[in-house]
């Protein structure tokens, strides 16, 4: 049942350090190549960065489980164990850059800067979408799977048309990869050079459906070979791999020569949301298998033995963890609903006629509902 | 000088693209051919390929890369080729330009135009002649609009592609070739507003897109035929609805009936004739009447002129308004 | 001071409503922080194990474990040292709160009122009014330009128009100030239902109406001429001119028949199931005999008199108030001359027969005191005409005047 690794990830602890990634390159004939090492340009301030940021979304996952286990989120997706293919992505971003992610990417959003409340919001119930995409540039956690991937698409191409240098990057699943929406996204970025990288998480399930009931290829990589871009397969729960792979992506985005798909091979340690049963599809043993893969406490054990942190920057991370947690719980449970007229107020730019009237009922209905 | 709806529709397009260059035009043989109605003509030749190209045959990507687009600042006014072809779109339709605003609590607006050829009555093969006005007018979001007459064709397509909320753009193909005298440019009337065609008091005839021109010769027969003088409303926007205009003109004749091509049941019609009998109920002398396609999947070419609502069947309609 | 917070049960996944306690990870008096597991709860979908969000001293723990517990109702109790944090919460809104039922909401006391509803039209010739209230306008004689309307968007609605009927000095049905020595008695029963009958008979079939009076003085003297018979009852001259009717119909079988609004049809039948009104204390009812083409003039007299003694002391069976074909309706009982009956609906004709007495006639174009009744008959215009009508009551009449022949047999 578990999903084949890089081979440069061979057993539990081991990656090829903090200078260097490895990955597997799609030969243009649809072949995945031997994976190849890649130096990696990482300084130690970025690797203690990478660092806190994959420690504290775990903290804010953990803390995000709690709350919905006590009723102040409706339900929540966990990306435990996705750590490093998220951050190690996001990290690879300039900021003028665009992020396209999914309702699995709370990790990876918080790591690109969306404050943690605004983020939840769309499991708490109380908006869609709690954050402005322009202030961060990252559109709305999508739940449609792979239906984001056409909008980066867009985006990238007009940013192309205005001759702006940036980049817009999706994640999906390899659920969404399935999805018709998945290969036109790819095919239209292939045929207009589109300055997107496209990074698939292959967790192995798409809630209960393992990988090889999703397709038949071995490697969703290959799909690139198909649209006539380049593909990538890394290690996941490799952040420098990540950023390694991710980062050649953008920068050759970047420079016009078009998007890549990078799959990121990792585990969903949780269910698929809080409202799952893993027990129902999954072993233990495979989850304790990959749990020995762990990406951030791997990557601690590296940083320690390299001297790059010490206890002293570990406890400031986790104290700042815990700051964020008890933030999480002052702003998020009990939370008091908004003002239910708001429903009327942005569907379009000027309510028409016909909701000034729908709006002017539900207040008649609230102001006696006061009144009684 | 005199153009066709097809050629108003073009001008508009260029137009529109001369004055704002946020604006790009993009979709199924648009480019090189000019579109195969010859709506998108010679834009590429015009504005470059940055600005009018060509698309995989992706009608989800379409309109998912149109919400990309509108999202960083561009004007996208993208073409589904054929009604029956604007289905595969439909998800990121529904789903995500309709509802992006709303979600992103009024940060985000998607000033997008999709374009699609509509209706019947061209002979063609099947999924060519679809009337799918009532799955856009239902999704809350959308806005919908559908001219009449190539005036409005020119004006309500600029007015779209200047609106700031996406708008979906519904163009009765059999009316490509209608010509009448415009004077460009045509000031372009505020989305969201109806129209008297013709004025009378006999009854209210309301219709919109390909069947404007139908009642409206409906209405020329009822005068020689009958002494009936009937009143033509012409809807244009479909979504958000001009009821002010229909409720004054259904509260002046007391008799009114809708007529469109898409199927009865549960179509556009039961709308106005819902809102109409709760608004006007005591100045109706009859119930609100509909004269639309039946219920069946559209039919093939050599028997569609038997589903097609024609002016026989508004006449007969109007007889039995006046039954009552 | 240390305050109780109470933890309500939460939706545990997407829309259910109750979990089973599985078991209990802390007990009471137990100190606890944020975010400990404090239960494993059973749910439809799986077993999960819950965090406390409050740090303090377990108070008290809602259920054993085995039980099941509501969605939104308490699950654990924690006794916290009171905070800032703490203060000001807004009731503990649960998200995911279930599909269970949502709090009775305390009915409004008056509607609420679409700010779009109709707008009166001041360039209308005519108020507002929907289809029935035009309708009934027109049945009363209202001119509807003249009355003010009270409904939404100044419609004028039923009650507008009984005001405007009173105004007009017509009897009104609408309410009146209960003034000093007035009864109210409500229809009930028998009554209601005869009073329904009788308005939609009224409103919906086009009647008209024939008369004429016949010399009854033969049928009179061969009633006293008849044999005593077998039976102690007597015929009585409405007897007679029942049997009568039923010669009168088979010459003009259209007016035995009924007629059926919802399929637009005129019912004719071959046999007469004679219809007659009599009158009981407990009002109006129409006692049937039926067949009776086939019976002698004894046996309708007979049988007349046996359902009649019936009706009046309610000993009558059903079926012999139902599926009449014809009715006759005997006025000469109250002691006039005629009337206007209301048709039996769905009948097609109604029957009155006055009282008979002695009045001025002219025979052999001499004056002479006659003994006269006076036959009135209603009928649907959209069965029978003038013609068919006039007909059969000229027949009848004949048959009043010369019944040796039709009735020789009996």
């Amino acid at each position: 049942m578990s999903v084949e690794v890089s081979s440069a990830a061979s057993g539990p602890s081991s990656f090829p350090g903090l200078s260097q990634a490895a990955w597997q390159d799609v030969a243009a004939e649809g072949a995945l190549g031997a994976a190849t090492p890649h130096d990696v340009d990482l300084s130690a301030e970025q690797l203690r960065s990478l660092y806190r940021l994959m420690a504290l979304s775990r903290r804010v996952d953990r803390q995000a489980i709690n709350l919905t286990r006590q009723g102040a989120l409706g339900v929540f997706a966990s990306s435990q164990g996705q750590e490093a293919a998220q951050v190690g992505a996001v990290f690879a971003l300039e900021a003028d850059d665009w992020l396209f992610p999914t309702y699995r990417e709370t990790v990876g959003t918080f790591a690109r800067g969306v404050d943690v409340v605004e983020l939840l919001a769309l499991f708490s119930g109380s908006w869609h979408c709690g954050f402005d995409p322009y202030k961060y540039r990252v559109a709305p956690l999508t739940t449609p799977l792979a239906t984001q991937a056409l909008h980066a698409v867009g985006l990238a191409m007009a940013a192309r048309i205005k001759h702006d240098p940036i980049v817009a990057l999706t994640f999906f699943g390899d659920g969404a990869a399935s999805e018709g929406d998945a290969h036109e996204a790819l095919n239209m970025a292939g045929v207009y050079g589109a300055p997107v990288v496209f990074v698939v998480q292959n967790n192995g399930y798409a809630i209960s459906v393992p990988y090889r009931l999703q397709t038949k290829a071995s490697s969703i990589a290959l799909r690139a070979a198909g649209v006539g871009i380049p593909g990538i397969r890394v290690d996941g729960n490799d952040v420098v791999s990540v950023y390694g792979a991710v980062k050649t992506a953008v920068d050759r985005a970047r420079r016009g020569d078009g998007p890549t798909l990078v799959e990121a091979v990792t585990y969903r340690l949780e269910a698929h949301t809080t409202a799952d049963d893993t027990s129902r599809y999954r072993s233990d043993d495979e989850a304790t298998e990959w749990r020995g893969r762990d990406p951030v406490e791997r990557f601690l054990r590296v940083l320690r033995e390299g001297g790059v942190v010490d206890d002293a920057f570990v406890a400031e991370v986790e104290a700042e963890g815990e700051a964020t947690a008890a933030r999480m719980r002052d702003f998020l449970f009990d939370a008091p609903a908004g003002d239910p007229r708001e429903m009327f107020d942005h569907v379009y730019a000027a309510r028409t006629p016909q909701l000034d009237i729908e709006r002017a009922l539900l207040e008649q209905e609230l102001r006696a509902a006061e009144e009684s | 000088m005199e153009l066709t709806m097809a050629g108003a529709l073009n001008a508009a397009l260029r137009d529109s693209m001369r004055d704002d260059d946020s604006v790009v035009v993009y979709g199924e043989d648009v480019g090189r051919l000019g579109g195969v109605f010859r709506v998108t003509d010679g834009l590429q030749a015009e504005m470059g390929t940055d600005r009018c190209f060509d698309t995989p045959v992706a009608e989800a990507g379409i309109a998912g890369t149109a919400l990309g687009m509108a999202l960083y600042g561009l004007r996208p006014v993208v073409e589904m080729q054929f009604d029956g072809f604007s289905y595969p779109a439909l998800n990121q339709v529904i789903s995500h330009v309709a509802k992006y605003r709303n979600r992103t609590r009024g940060r985000v607006g998607l000033p997008l135009v999709i374009r699609i050829p509509y209706g019947g009555g061209i002979g063609a093969v099947e999924h060519h002649s679809e009337s799918p006005e009532a799955y856009y007018a239902h999704t809350a979001g959308l806005t919908v609009v559908s001219p009449g007459t190539p005036a409005d064709a020119y004006a309500l397509l600029r007015a779209s592609i200047a609106f700031d909320d996406p708008v979906i753009f519904l163009e009765p193909k059999r009316r490509y070739w209608l010509k009448e005298e415009l004077d460009l440019p045509v000031a372009a009337p505020p989305i969201g507003e109806a129209i008297v065609r013709r004025e009378g008091t006999t009854a209210t005839v309301i219709a919109y897109g390909p069947m404007v021109t139908t009642a409206l010769e409906a209405a020329t027969r009822a005068s020689d035929e009958q002494g009936w003088e009937l009143e033509v409303v012409d809807v244009r926007t479909l979504s958000p609805l001009d009821m002010g205009t229909l409720v004054a003109s259904a509260t002046k004749t007391g008799r009114a009936l809708v007529v469109h091509e898409a199927a009865r049941f549960v179509g556009y019609g039961a709308e106005i004739a819902a809102e109409l009998s709760e608004r006007a109920f005591g100045y109706l002398a009859a119930p609100v009447l509909r004269v639309t396609g039946f219920d069946v999947p559209y039919p093939s070419a050599k028997i569609e002129r038997h589903f097609l609502p024609d002016a026989d069947r508004i006449l007969d309609a109007v007889g039995r308004l006046l039954e009552y | 001071m240390p305050t109780i917070r109470d933890f309500l049960m939460p939706d545990l996944g997407e829309g259910l409503t109750e979990g089973e306690i599985n078991r209990w990870l802390v007990a009471e008096g137990d100190v606890v922080v944020v975010d400990q597991p404090v239960a494993e709860i059973t749910t439809e979908k799986a077993v999960v194990e819950v965090p406390t969000p409050f740090a303090g001293r377990v108070a008290t723990l809602h259920g054993a474990e085995g039980a099941t517990i509501t969605v939104g109702k308490p699950l654990i109790s924690i006794e916290v040292a009171v905070s800032a944090s703490a203060e000001g919460a807004s009731g503990n809104l649960l998200v995911g709160y279930g599909t269970s039922e949502a709090a009775p909401r305390s009915r409004r006391s008056a509607p609420l009122q679409r700010p779009d509803g109709p707008a009166p039209v001041a360039t209308a010739a005519m108020p507002p009014a929907s289809p029935l209230v035009r309708r009934r306008a027109i049945e009363l004689g209202i001119d509807l330009s003249t009355v003010t309307g009270s409904g939404p968007g100044g419609m004028v609605t039923q009650a507008d128009l009984e005001r405007a009927q009173s105004r007009d000095g017509a009897t009104s049905t609408s309410e009146q100030p209960a003034a000093a020595g007035t009864t109210r008695i409500a229809l009930t029963g028998v009554d209601r239902i005869a009073a329904e009958r009788l308005t939609r008979s009224h409103h919906e079939v086009p009647s008209a109406t024939a008369w004429l009076s016949a010399d009854a003085t033969r049928l009179m003297e061969l009633r006293a001429e008849l044999p005593a018979g077998s039976t102690d009852s007597s015929v009585t001259p409405f007897a007679i001119i029942l049997r009568l009717c039923t010669v009168a119909l088979r010459k003009f079988p259209r007016l035995n028949a009924h007629f059926d609004t919802e399929t637009n049809e005129v019912v004719r039948f071959t046999p007469i199931h004679l219809g007659v009104a009599v009158q009981t204390d407990r009002g109006l009812v129409v006692a049937v005999i039926r067949d009776a083409q086939t019976k002698s003039l004894r046996v309708i007299a007979d049988e007349l008199q046996v359902l009649a003694g019936a009706a009046r002391d309610g000993s009558i069976d059903a079926a012999d108030l139902r599926g009449s074909t014809f009715t006759v309706s005997n006025f000469g009982a109250f002691g006039v001359d005629g009337g206007t009956a209301i048709i039996n609906p769905p009948e097609a004709a109604i029957l009155g027969v006055g009282r008979i007495a002695t009045r001025p006639w002219v025979v052999d174009d001499q004056v002479a005191p006659r003994s006269v009744v006076e036959l009135s008959l209603v009928f649907d215009h959209r069965v029978a005409d003038g013609g068919v009508a006039g007909g059969f009551i000229r027949h009848l009449a004949d048959l009043i005047e010369t019944p040796d022949e039709a009735i020789a047999d009996d």
